[in-house]
């Protein structure tokens, strides 16, 4: 639960937690685990499910990954890991097998060397078939290199061939290049047209006036940034069900009142 | 229900963007009618008209968009048809060599031409190594076979990509008939045509027929292509399945599939990893080391009373009635099967 809810460890020490536990049980206290516990138990786990994979690994005769690298908040950055393949019984089975820190910059080589490790641990440099990542240069130069890891380890891995450039992130970047032809600017550009108000009719005034695709483009996103801003107040389950919504005096009185306007409907 | 803004750095905004707005089309009219500020933002109904059409543009991109992150199903042998789908798609909206355009849209050729050329961008790889296991995927995907390689714009591909299955199929199914037939003695092939005619040496050439037939390696590949590819009706086809039940009629094809299809085409499932990730590390928990980081996502991505088993073997025996053992479940975030001893009154 504590996991779950993305809380500290120290919450399971929390006065009220512990409280509300024994309210659950009179016992409870008796063998509620401390922080320390608790956060070696979330250790311990994790290590045993690695286990549990590495010998389900084991007779899987070839296995495909998925690839990509992230930067948390707290500026840790991590190589997330996922394998694929097909288990006796013909189900695609997923499972993840790391999300390693990464020290360092995200060099090709670097990618690559700990990449190479995740793939000793499991004990699959022999049997990779492909690797599914987006089309960084980064993740190119991974490839290569690691192909040069698998080969001096005896198993030769057409780089090639085996590095399956993901579709869902080519689509995002022919969509991305449509826009960009379109030539609208709606997120940062309409968002300033919306909020400055000095001037702000003036502005509409002439967009009013302007007939192009772009034009109306940035009067539909007008709206959606001016409710969407302002508050959840904009909120109603459906055209024909208005859920009710309350008034606050400090919130935004022309947000309060589309809505009223909306919910007269 | 609410608006949907479009944002740059997340999928398909646009898209769900316009497709929000047209769908409250009534209230948006509504809104910019009461407030004299906002009335210029009035669209007519042409400028919706343009609206629609750009959704239209856009809508199958969102579409497979949303179809690769279902997990489940392989989907390495619908990459080529992918491709091609977006780009009969993109095409429509650009005029031909006699100017002529399919469509009737407010769309500019520019915009479908930036796409195109993008899209192109990215499928020349395929034409090369890249696309390598994509062909193999697709040909033993039951349902298309060689089916979408008799299109007149796979000409210059169809043959190169059928002797690379051939060639990439042949250790397959060839030490699949071997295993099949090992406990046949191998004759040496050399040796047989000189051998005087007996009634042993009759038998003994069948078995050598046998033998040829089953190691021949395109024996298996040639009876598979011979059948009509599968006419995927509902839709509901699973080529897994397939493969399963005819694992024994063609062994050497079906170990191919088993490896093959593990062959992923979006890593979304890294992506829906990664929001994992930003849900443990709230803005709070700047302390975090990155090894515990990892455990944490460990026992978030591996949740469900499947995998908690094993790490409660450690503790009392699960039906002694200990309370550690449902309270220790809710510590790891499950639902306790046995929920009624955490209530005793």
């Amino acid at each position: 639960m504590i996991t779950s809810l993305g809380s500290s460890f120290r919450s399971v020490e929390h006065p009220d937690f512990r409280r509300f536990c024994r309210v659950l049980n009179p016992d409870a206290v008796n063998f509620l685990p401390g922080r320390t516990k608790l956060a070696s138990l979330v250790d311990k786990r994790c290590a045993h499910q690695k286990n549990i994979i590495r010998a389900e690994l084991q007779h899987v005769p070839r296995v495909s990954l998925a690839v990509d690298c992230w930067s948390s908040t707290n500026h840790h950055s991590f190589l997330g890991v996922i394998a694929y393949y097909i288990d006796d019984e013909w189900h695609l089975r997923e499972h993840l097998l790391a999300c390693k820190p990464l020290s360092g910059a995200h060099s090709g080589s670097a990618l690559a060397r700990s990449l190479f490790e995740v793939l000793e641990d499991y004990k699959i440099t022999d049997r990779l078939l492909t690797i599914t990542s987006d089309n960084a240069k980064n993740n190119y130069k991974m490839m290569e290199e690691l192909s040069v890891l698998l080969q001096q380890t005896g198993h030769p891995w057409d780089h090639q061939k085996s590095h399956i450039p993901c579709i869902a992130h080519v689509i995002q970047l022919v969509v991305h290049a449509m826009v960009r032809e379109l030539n609208v600017q709606l997120d940062t550009h309409i968002s300033d047209d919306v909020f400055q108000t000095s001037g702000r009719a003036a502005r509409f005034k002439a967009l009013g006036r302007e007939t192009s695709l772009n034009a109306s483009l940035k009067k539909v996103n007008g709206p959606q940034c001016l409710i969407g801003f302002s508050d959840g107040l904009f909120r109603f389950a459906s055209s024909h069900t208005p859920s009710p919504v309350p008034r606050n005096a400090t919130r935004l009185s022309s947000t309060s009142s589309v809505t009223v306007v909306l919910l007269d409907q | 229900m609410t608006l949907v803004k479009d944002l740059e750095v997340r999928w398909n905004t646009t898209h769900d963007m316009l497709e929000r707005a047209v769908s409250l089309k009534r209230h948006i009219l509504e809104w910019t009618r009461r407030y004299t500020d906002y009335r210029p933002l009035c669209l007519d109904s042409e400028e919706w008209r343009n609206i629609q059409d750009l959704i239209d543009l856009l809508a199958p991109f969102k579409k497979i968009t949303m179809l690769l992150s279902e997990a489940g199903t392989p989907t390495a042998s619908k990459a080529f048809l992918i491709y091609n789908s977006l780009f009969t798609h993109v095409d429509a909206y650009i005029p031909d060599e006699d100017g002529h355009v399919q469509l009737e849209t407010m769309i500019s050729p520019d915009v479908a031409q930036a796409g195109f050329d993008k899209l192109n961008e990215f499928y020349r790889k395929t034409e090369g190594p890249g696309g390598f296991y994509f062909n193999i995927a697709t040909i033993l995907d039951p349902t298309n076979k060689l089916k979408i390689y008799e299109d007149p714009d796979w000409e210059p591909w169809a043959v190169k990509y059928k002797e690379s299955f051939e060639a990439f199929i042949a250790p397959y199914t060839k030490d699949a008939a071997l295993e099949e037939h090992s406990d046949l003695p191998i004759p040496s092939s050399s040796t047989t045509s000189s051998r005087p005619f007996t009634l042993n040496a009759m038998f003994r050439a069948k078995h050598q027929r046998d033998l040829d037939h089953a190691q021949h390696p395109m024996g298996e590949v040639r009876r598979y292509l011979a059948e009509a590819p599968i006419h995927d009706q509902r839709g509901d086809f699973n080529l897994l399945h397939y493969w399963r039940h005819r694992a024994t009629e063609f062994p050497g094809l079906a170990r191919a599939a088993r490896e093959i299809f593990s062959i992923v085409t979006a890593e979304v499932a890294v992506e829906r990893l990664f929001s994992i990730g930003r849900d443990v590390i709230p803005y709070r928990r700047g302390q975090l080391g990155a090894a515990r980081i990892e455990a944490l996502i460990f026992n978030r991505y591996y949740r469900g009373p499947q995998h908690t088993e094993a790490l409660l073997q450690d503790l009392p025996p699960r039906n002694s009635g200990h309370p550690a053992h449902t309270v220790f479940q809710y510590a790891l975030g499950e639902q306790p099967s046995d929920i009624g001893e955490l209530f005793p009154f």
